[in-house]
């Protein structure tokens, strides 16, 4: 059968540097969320299709068997880094043994959200890219409340790093861009942030508000990393 | 904690489970292929690449998730073999459009026969797979084996628009690509027919239509794009041996892997001008000093590594998918080969 080992420079067995502390350190790069981004949105795309069916006919199939009350119903068509984040550290933990230092703002146990009824702001949205590229990121919002908070819209101001540089505040987009907030309910958004190949690698922050809310606010940091390392 | 010991009882276990099934899909193929005139053209290079082994993980797929969905044991055999068959037709079609040397170990058809014989042989296990969907669909009921049909027919149109995709980029000498061209592009060509297509169909059968089949396709991609990259990386790193096909054989063909699109992205002044070149060649063009260059280049520019660490962020929640996509299968040996998978890819990852 295949080995993927490329010479075995180290290590007796072909998996055996699977343990080895060097990629223990690597996990969870940027590289690899690039990877993991690209994959959930591409695939999102291909579900969508899947489920339209060339003539439409295994829609019926397909859409009567989902369980209304199937636990992980929030993740279906997430294409954000954080609700899967809780999982990838337990595969992490279990394949890598990941006992390195942990990228802290990358798994922070916390979801990102903004709670409406309470004005109570958790987290911080933290979105991570290599040059050129894209980073995303969601933030919840909640209205626990009997009160229907009507629409929302989110801002985001400019992001700036140590030396000035600045990422605009126009660069930032959400998805979606206005948010109904009936009473009771709960929304993700999807944020969003290009950033072209002349923004220099460094760390931007910068400040998310609510419309209609100034009580509530939660930090912005966007990582740009080099292509690189 | 998994001991180094769980890990290789976990590759035995999962390459025991498919050099059973192939036993089984092999003996089935070989039967359901016509034995007549013309042999020496015809129906002997048919055979041919049946008779080689082969990894049979898509009809392992097929048969275990019929099963993990209420499935009898081997009801799903003929749809597998079906599965297998055409793989086994585009493998041939492949071969002759990259003008390969080597499949599983041994040369390939166009070699030793012909592109003319090549191509029948290739057109025939096509229909034959076709004979042998029917015989096993006809036992359904009709809307199933109607949608049963229909996930063939967008199957083998997922793959031929990847293959036409890739060979687009090639004669077109489209450079300008990133990873995420390579991801659609392997989501195309080798992900729907290899394990999103006999997943779905394994788990529609089994559960007479009533599975969600949307989770399938997540876990099928991030499990077989993760395997995909994988391949292309032994391509570029493993030994002809152990691999079966000619190392190299991807650069001499110039095929835009995730590797060579890093490279590409990355490579500047001189490196870039030399790929440029190296790119605009034909196949025939390339020496073999030019390859030895173009792979010392992803070294320099750490593109293998960019291409294992872009790989590992797609496995990396692969497993989380699993659950979701099974979470109304029966436990039993099934689920449990399906659940090893992903560890599988990972135990042979670096």
């Amino acid at each position: 059968m295949d080995s993927a080992n490329d010479g075995g420079t180290n290590n007796d067995l072909p998996w055996a540097s699977v343990f080895d502390a060097g990629a223990n350190m690597r996990a969870l790069s940027a590289i690899q969320a690039d990877g993991f981004r690209a994959a959930s949105e591409l695939v999102e795309r291909f579900v969508r299709m899947a489920s339209a069916g060339l003539n439409g006919t295994d829609s019926a199939p397909t859409s009567a068997a989902r369980p209304a009350d199937e636990p992980n119903a929030d993740l279906f068509g997430a294409t954000g880094l954080e609700p899967l984040v809780t999982s990838w550290w337990a595969i992490a933990d279990q394949f890598l043994r990941v006992g390195a230092p942990r990228n802290e703002q990358a798994v922070a146990p916390v979801v990102t959200s903004l709670d409406l009824a309470t004005a109570q702001a958790n987290g911080r949205l933290y979105l991570e890219t290599v040059v050129p590229g894209a980073a995303t990121a969601e933030v919840w919002l909640h209205n626990g409340g009997p009160v229907d908070m009507g629409k929302v819209r989110l801002r985001c101001s400019d992001l700036l790093a140590h030396d000035g540089t600045v990422i605009p505040a126009h660069t930032m987009r959400f998805e979606p861009d206005i948010i109904p907030m009936p009473a009771r309910s709960s929304r993700g958004v999807t944020v969003e942030v290009d950033v072209s190949d002349d923004v220099p690698p460094g760390r931007y922050r910068g400040t998310l508000v609510a419309d209609g809310h100034p009580d509530i606010w939660l930090p912005v940091e966007v990582a740009i990393k080099p292509l690189l390392p | 904690m998994t001991s180094t010991a769980d890990h290789a009882d976990l590759i035995a276990d999962v390459e025991g489970h498919l050099r059973n099934v192939a036993k089984v899909v092999r003996r089935g193929m070989l039967d359901a292929l016509p034995d007549g005139e013309p042999a020496q053209w015809l129906y002997g290079p048919m055979r041919e690449y049946p008779s080689r082994p082969g990894k049979a993980l898509r009809p392992a797929l097929c048969l275990s998730a019929s099963r993990a969905f209420g499935a009898e044991p081997d009801a799903l055999l003929g749809v597998a073999v079906a599965i297998e068959l055409l793989h086994n037709a585009f493998l041939v079609h492949d071969d002759v459009a990259d003008g390969s040397e080597m499949r599983r170990g041994r040369p390939t058809l166009a070699a030793t026969h012909g592109m003319a014989a090549a191509l029948n042989a290739g057109d025939g296990l096509a229909i034959v797979s076709g004979q042998v969907l029917r015989r096993a669909t006809r036992g359904l009921d009709p809307e199933l084996a109607d949608l049963v049909w229909h996930e063939f027919d967008t199957m083998a149109l997922r793959t031929l628009e990847g293959q036409a995709t890739e060979v687009g980029w090639q004669l077109d000498n489209v450079e300008d690509l990133k990873p995420q061209d390579y991801l659609e592009l392997i989501m195309l060509k080798t992900c729907w027919y290899t394990t999103i297509h006999p997943l779905r169909v394994g788990a529609l059968v089994g559960s007479g239509g009533k599975a969600d089949l949307a989770p399938l396709v997540r876990f099928g991609f991030h499990f077989g794009a993760a395997f995909q990259i994988r391949d292309d990386l032994l391509n570029l790193v493993g030994d002809e041996r152990t691999y079966g096909k000619e190392i190299l054989g991807d650069l001499y063909e110039g095929k835009r892997t995730l590797t060579l699109m890093h490279l590409l992205s990355a490579a500047e002044g001189n490196d870039r001008a030399l790929l440029s070149d190296y790119l605009r060649r034909g196949r025939a063009e390339r020496s073999d000093g030019m390859v030895r260059a173009v792979r010392r280049l992803m070294d320099d520019y750490g593109s293998i590594a960019f291409t294992r660490e872009y790989a590992e962020g797609i496995l990396l929640v692969a497993e989380e998918y699993f659950e979701q996509a099974f979470v109304d299968a029966r436990p039993g040996p099934d689920l449990d080969f399906l659940r090893a998978l992903v560890p599988y890819v990972w135990a042979r990852w670096r």
